[in-house]
């Protein structure tokens, strides 16, 4: 296949992959989205700690071996990363930059995109009620945990990189604004 | 039907679309997918047919999707609406929020990798074909 002609391609489609990606990691509050990491990840921690026998006994009634090991671990970090990305992105993509902002994107997100596809899963594959609870609340602290992080940080200009003009943990260059 | 920026007409419409999409995908792929599983079809789909709860919850979730992919499309401002920024949002929302879930859930409950690529393959048409719709019915 022939990269030059398939970029030039994507460049007249808009999609000029290369510089949305620069510009991507000039725009990342890469303090704000470290500190939103360790959050989503304490409370992660907390609430699998608090409902983890609930989890287990809800869980092991489907599939053996469920549980937590160090590849699942680095599994849900990786997600976790993205994620947060995609938080800061959407957030600046929706106009909500600040702390309250950042909860209300979150919660959105999760209302509209996380809770609906854990319940279809969940109930597509004959598990408890119990379980797809469980989890799909984890993720609602996760979220907001990470939200209100980077909206905080966003808002008292912690970590907002010198050369963004709007605090911003990252600007989503893929759509035009309008009459642009 | 145009209420707040949001044409709901249209995503009805995706829902349905994307509905109707989830039927073919399982329906096309339902060996496969019992096999992922790893449980018979008795314990799926007693009588042979999917539990009427599921399809209830799918096509509510689905509603819902559509209803929240149009409203972070109709934030970016009037006009913005089409195939192209509809289908770039879905694809993002799909990567951020339902692929990374999906992978850390099957991951901690030991299921199988097959099942992971099948399920997440459903929702990724779920959300283009909305975008799609929602792109062309609600711009």
């Amino acid at each position: 296949m022939d990269l030059t002609a398939l970029e030039a391609k994507l460049k007249a489609m808009g999609l000029d992959l290369p510089a949305q990606l620069a510009h991507y990691a000039g725009q990342i509050n890469s303090t704000a989205v470290l500190a939103a990491l360790v959050a989503g990840w304490i409370v992660g921690w907390i609430w699998y700690a608090v409902v983890g026998d609930v989890w287990a006994g809800e869980a092991t009634t489907g599939v053996k071996g469920s549980g937590f090991t160090p590849r699942r671990q680095i599994f849900g970090g990786i997600a976790q990363v993205i994620m947060t990305l995609m938080l800061g992105s959407f957030m600046t993509r929706l106009g909500y930059t600040n702390a309250v902002g950042g909860v209300h994107t979150a919660w959105l997100l999760w209302f509209g995109f996380v809770m609906t596809t854990i319940l279809v899963n969940y109930a597509n594959l004959g598990k408890r009620v119990g379980l797809a609870l469980i989890d799909s609340i984890h993720w609602l602290l996760v979220l907001t945990a990470m939200g209100l992080i980077i909206g905080s940080f966003n808002q008292w200009g912690i970590g907002v990189p010198v050369q963004a003009s709007a605090p911003a943990a990252i600007v989503q260059p893929t759509v035009k604004p309008a009459g642009g | 039907m145009v209420v707040g920026n949001i044409n709901h007409f249209a995503v009805v419409a995706a829902a349905i679309a994307s509905w109707i999409f989830g039927a073919a995908w399982y329906g096309v792929l339902g060996q496969q997918w019992m096999e992922a599983v790893g449980k018979g079809k008795d314990e799926l789909m007693p009588g042979g047919r999917p539990k009427p709860v599921v399809l209830i919850v799918s096509f509510v979730a689905e509603l819902i999707i559509a209803e929240m992919l149009a409203g972070s499309i109709a934030h970016l401002g009037v006009g913005q609406m089409s195939v192209k920024n509809a289908l770039i949002s879905a694809g993002f929302i799909w990567f951020g929020f339902v692929l990374t879930i999906l992978v850390t859930t099957h991951a901690y409950q030991n299921e199988k990798r097959a099942l992971t690529v099948i399920d997440g393959g459903h929702w990724l048409g779920v959300l283009l074909i909305q975008g799609l719709v929602l792109g062309l019915l609600g711009a």
